[in-house]
């Protein structure tokens, strides 16, 4: 009980340091609160103290750490943590604690003593961790292994080597295949090239696990001077999968001339599916002396499929040099060919692309003129639309129509003046593409500079031709578009006025509400009468409007509704009004026979939207009226019990 | 020299299941756009015959990992005949939907990743998708043993785990792919090359969302319960390389994140979703930030990055409609885009009219699909880097782990990318690794 007490007692006061310490502390001063968290290791602080007194000094411990903390190295339960702390601790006598440590631990504490020695690179260790490569335990012979590459001096590359020869299991190949990369990767950054060198050449010439023999060529390759190109070149060719994957790897890390040249050499020699790869590296290296053979495998290449992936891998290269290779195959016969250098010349960065675009729609040919007219398009190319203007005025049909379509994606104000003028002339030709061409560039940007050209154009050109135009309107809204349809709907031709009519029902904003009534009033023509009508109750449905604004539109056409047939249209959009008014209102109705059905169906539609609402008790009991009135009740048996029992409640 | 493929020297080098793999479906892909499962390789139903397809482990499958494994199954030329948990009710819940899928009884299950390796030389791949904490680990051992990676994110620890994943993926020529995903995604990209392509004018600041939890991590333990049996629960290998602690059911229910241990912080947790993005969008994806600005709050909202290039990246908690956020801001305009956007929100609509061009520019120029798995294996076969390189992730994750640092220590920070140190920060450095427990180490 003492101890317990005393040892409890000595890590509140190591505690109580630690906070007085981090509260006083300047930011960046040596942690005096170390002190704290070695008195807890040295206490019988519980493990969970301990594990974290071990985390706080591989963040603040120095060397008055080291000593408490290797002396956890051999506990079965803080040996990691310990461990934990010790590698992050800067002074080199950590060292000499963890290779003191070798000789008192085994099993997993040896081999994360070992681990450590790797993580701190401390060369003295070397003659202690070969000794472990043939450890009986696995994970200690093969922690040795890593540790030793990390190191990475003469003496650990040269047990690795020996080791190399040794070792059955293949594990314990693998990890000594590992630590001699990691070892010839540190000659290579040590600038010990020829020791690196001889590294990867011993692996190469071992038999390993497939991954470290692909390791191992790939770093013959990369750290191999003029010897390591011969090895890409040869290893191309080799009929091993392994080692053709390394080349191709390291021939993407070598970004170079030769690496460049190498690839193109191998090419005519090998297997489609691998020219294949060898065109894609050459395209992922970006290298502009790839730009001439590419280009001359794609126009002259050994097949359609191999010239595809050539224009793809100039794509890739994304150099300006590529550009007339693809302006050549454009209108190439093979058709995968032209449509890949039009995808290829699409994507290229730059003006000089868009200047090239330019330059071949001069062009005599008419597969490259008409290339040449969808990549404006492509590439937005804005400056071409006077041009794009000329060809849809003359030339093939198959151009003009084109040259529509970009005009279409390009055009602005002054390509849409010119269009409208051509639309509205007697006998233009192309009418359908060029309406389509109006219509896209007015509906794609402001409304404002086209409204006004429209509505002069209104009253010229074809039937057909005005009710685009009345659409276009009709789309583009606002006051002055409504004016102009309103005013075509009243005053037009017969077929201007019927389209404009139209127009105006199919209007999206309420604003379009009064003239449809008005319409209603005073037209002679009953089928336009009924569209307007139609439409007027459409915008009346529209819920945003909320229901005072919504019934009293309703009541405003109930005036004019003449037959059964709009009484109907009227009951459908009342049943949509959630509100008691328009409830009473239904009910001045529910004696009219015609419409029974209609009227039954409103006021159950209502019941139910004043029975889901906030206010459902307040309504009732006049739900319960109307549906016993009407005759509903019976066949909406649950909705009438719903409402008694609210009413009831209310009472 | 001769080469061979077998492990013996001299050996002959008959063309197996691998082999015959590569190059009958590269032969294929040469055809088709790279992101199509080629025509050729397809068999007479549509499916890749079982000799061609990629063959695939999962390891850690719970939530994210059943996500990606849902994700992956439907790519036609691909097998998975294991999966691999530290818990008997994951591997369970795996193996049951891969059968499922395969309309078998096949997948195979292992408790012990070296198990799982050391016994399924036929794996070409694995996808990664355990906790935080054993992302890098498993990643760099499987990489060791020759299979190709798809780590979840965030897939390193620390600075020092994500340069060994580099230069381990380096090192044996593996395909490695993170999960930052949104580099695939279309609405991303389309602002990334908004920026990539001077649209949006000279670019000078980009903001990265930091979506919920904290920057600073627990360090406590939970209650010790007793351990369920090995098979049921294992532990030791949960735990991994994590410092030993006692166990608690929380812990393998997900609630092991906030715990220093375990987890990379708020930071950690978002900015492996957005840091990405943003260093991409700046030309700064093979570098990390070199200034880090300590702010007193608690997770670090409104920090700021500054980049070698003089662009600064800001975290910002709120201002977003979806988690994921980016926001590039530039002289002459501005996108931002997070999960669930319609479209990308931007600071004039003329910036949305070439939005399809950019996308189809991207996909000529990087001959990359719309979709993260499927690049991931198209690289396999083509042996070309994925957008989310090793290098790509450790950067990125070398900007989250010095952010992280600088909200511990509670003070700014100078950071050398090229070093990869804090140029007078001694304690800062000693927070760029941890300790790992033996034998879980690299």
């Amino acid at each position: 009980m003492k101890n317990h007490f005393f040892s409890a007692f000595g890590v509140i006061i190591s505690w109580l340091a630690l906070a007085v310490w981090l509260e006083a502390a300047p930011a960046r001063a040596v942690d005096p609160g170390a002190a704290a968290f070695i008195a807890t290791l040295q206490s019988s602080a519980l493990p969970k103290e301990k594990s974290e007194a071990c985390r706080q000094l591989a963040r603040v411990g120095g060397v008055e750490a080291i000593a408490p903390l290797a002396a956890l190295l051999d506990d079965p339960l803080l040996s990691d943590m310990a461990r934990y702390a010790l590698e992050r601790i800067p002074e080199v006598s950590v060292n000499a604690e963890l290779r003191a440590a070798l000789g008192r631990t085994q099993g997993r504490q040896l081999a994360g003593v070992i681990t450590s020695l790797g993580v701190r690179k401390d060369a003295d260790a070397t003659p202690l961790l070969a000794a472990l490569l043939n450890a009986s335990e696995a994970e200690v012979a093969e922690a040795a292994a890593l540790a030793l590459g990390s190191i990475g001096g003469a003496d650990a590359i040269q047990a690795l080597l020996r080791q190399l020869e040794r070792s059955d299991a293949a594990s314990r190949r693998l990890a000594v295949a590992e630590g001699l990369l990691r070892g010839a990767e540190a000659r290579w950054a040590a600038g010990d090239r020829s020791e690196a060198r001889k590294i990867y050449q011993a692996l190469t010439e071992s038999p390993l696990p497939p991954s470290a023999q692909m390791a191992a060529i790939r770093g013959a390759i990369v750290h191999g001077g003029r010897a390591g190109r011969r090895l890409l070149a040869a290893s191309l060719g080799d009929p091993g999968e392994v080692v053709f994957q390394a080349a191709i790897r390291a021939s993407l890390e070598l970004r170079s001339s030769a690496t460049a040249t190498a690839l193109i050499r191998a090419l005519p020699e090998l297997p489609f599916e691998r020219q294949c790869l060898v065109l894609r590296a050459l395209g992922d290296l970006g290298l502009p002396e790839a730009i001439r053979p590419l280009g001359r495998l794609a126009e002259i290449g050994w097949g359609s499929e191999a010239r595809v992936e050539a224009l793809r891998a100039l794509a890739r290269i994304g150099s300006p040099g590529a550009l007339p290779v693809f302006c050549s195959l454009l209108a190439d016969a093979d058709a995968p060919v032209a449509e890949a250098a039009q995808a290829a010349l699409g994507a290229a960065p730059g003006k000089e692309a868009d200047a090239l675009v330019l330059q071949l729609l001069n062009s005599d040919d008419p597969r490259i003129k008409l290339a040449a007219i969808e990549l404006t398009g492509r590439r937005r190319i804005y400056e071409a639309n006077p041009r794009l203007l000329r060809e849809a005025g003359a030339g093939s049909d198959e151009i003009r129509l084109a040259a529509l379509r970009k005009l279409g994606e390009l055009g602005g104000e002054g390509e849409f003046k010119v269009l409208l003028e051509r639309l509205v002339q007697p006998a233009g030709q192309d009418l359908e593409a060029t309406e389509a061409a109006v219509t896209a560039i007015a509906l794609r940007g402001a409304s404002t500079p086209y409204v006004l050209p429209l509505a002069a154009a209104l009253g010229r050109g074809a039937p057909e031709i005005q009710a685009a135009l009345l659409h276009i309107l009709a789309a583009l809204g606002g006051p002055e578009a409504l004016r102009a349809v309103t005013y075509a709907a009243r005053q037009g031709e017969k077929s201007a006025r019927s389209a404009a009519v139209r127009a105006l029902a199919d209007w999206s904003s309420p604003d379009a509400a009064p003239a449809l009534l008005a319409l209603v009033r005073d037209a002679g023509d009953a089928p336009e009468r009924a569209i307007c009508l139609r439409g007027y109750l459409r915008i009346a449905g529209q819920g945003e409007l909320g229901d005072a604004a919504r019934l009293r539109m309703v009541k405003e056409a109930a005036d004019l509704v003449r037959d059964t047939e709009e009484r109907k249209l009227l009951l459908g959009m009342l049943g949509g009004i959630g509100s008691a008014d328009a409830l009473d209102y239904v009910m001045m109705r529910v004696e009219d026979e015609p419409v029974r059905a209609e009227t039954r169906a409103a006021i159950v539609s209502i019941s139910r939207k004043l029975l889901a609402g906030p206010a459902a008790r307040q309504h009732a009991s006049a739900v319960v009226q109307a549906l016993e009135k009407s005759g509903a009740a019976a066949s909406e048996a649950d909705l009438l019990a719903a409402a008694k029992k609210l009413a009831g409640g209310a009472n | 020299m001769k080469f061979t493929t077998s492990a013996e020297p001299g050996a002959a080098a008959p063309l197996n299941r691998r082999q015959f793999l590569r190059r009958s479906a590269l032969a294929a892909s040469a055809l088709a756009a790279p992101w199509i499962v080629p025509g050729r390789a397809l068999g007479l139903n549509g499916a890749t015959p079982a000799s061609e397809r990629i063959v695939l482990g999962g390891i850690g499958l719970g939530p994210r990992g059943t996500h990606d494994l849902r994700w992956m199954l439907p790519e036609k030329d691909i097998q998975f005949v294991a999966v691999c948990d530290a818990q008997a009710s994951r591997r369970a819940a795996a193996k049951s939907l891969v059968d499922q899928h395969y309309d078998n009884r096949d997948c195979a299950t292992f408790r012990d990743l070296r198990e799982l390796l050391a016994q399924r030389a036929d794996l070409d791949a694995v996808l990664i998708a355990t906790g935080d904490r054993w992302h890098a680990l498993a990643s760099i051992w499987a990489m060791r043993a020759g299979k190709d990676v798809y780590s979840e994110k965030p897939s390193s620890m620390t600075i020092t785990e994500g340069r060994a994943v580099l230069e381990t993926a380096r090192r044996y020529g593996r395909v490695y792919q993170t999960g930052t995903q949104r580099l695939s995604e279309d609405h991303f990209t389309f602002a990334n090359e908004l920026a990539r392509t001077g649209r949006l004018g000279k670019i000078f600041a980009v903001r990265a969302h930091i979506a919920s939890d904290l920057a600073q991590m627990s360090h406590a333990w939970l209650a010790p319960e007793p351990e369920p049996g090995r098979d049921e629960v294992d532990w030791d290998e949960w735990l991994g390389p994590c410092p030993w602690r006692p166990y608690n059911n929380i812990y393998i229910r997900g609630g092991w994140r906030g715990y220093y241990d375990f987890h990379t912080s708020c930071i950690g947790e978002w900015g492996a979703h957005t840091f990405a993005q943003c260093q991409a969008a700046i030309g700064a994806g093979d570098t990390s930030g070199i200034q880090y600005k300590y702010v007193n709050n608690a997770t670090g909202d409104g920090m700021v990055i500054t980049f070698a290039n003089g662009i600064r990246m800001v975290l910002q908690r709120e201002g977003w409609h979806g988690t994921c956020g980016v926001k590039f801001e530039g002289t002459e305009g501005w996108v931002s885009v997070a999960d669930g956007y319609r479209l990308p929100e931007v600071s004039s609509p003329v910036l949305l009219q070439d939005y399809s061009r950019l996308v189809k520019d991207y996909l000529a120029r990087s001959q990359r699909p719309m979709s993260h798995v499927r690049d991931f294996f198209d690289c396999i076969r083509s042996r070309r880097l994925p957008v989310a390189s090793a290098e790509v992730m450790h950067h990125s994750m070398s900007t989250v782990h010095a952010a992280n640092i600088c909200m511990w220590l509670k003070r700014d920070l100078r950071y050398d990318p090229a070093e990869e140190r804090f140029p007078d920060d001694p304690e800062a450095n000693r927070l760029r690794a941890r300790g790992m427990r033996a034998p879980w180490v690299i």
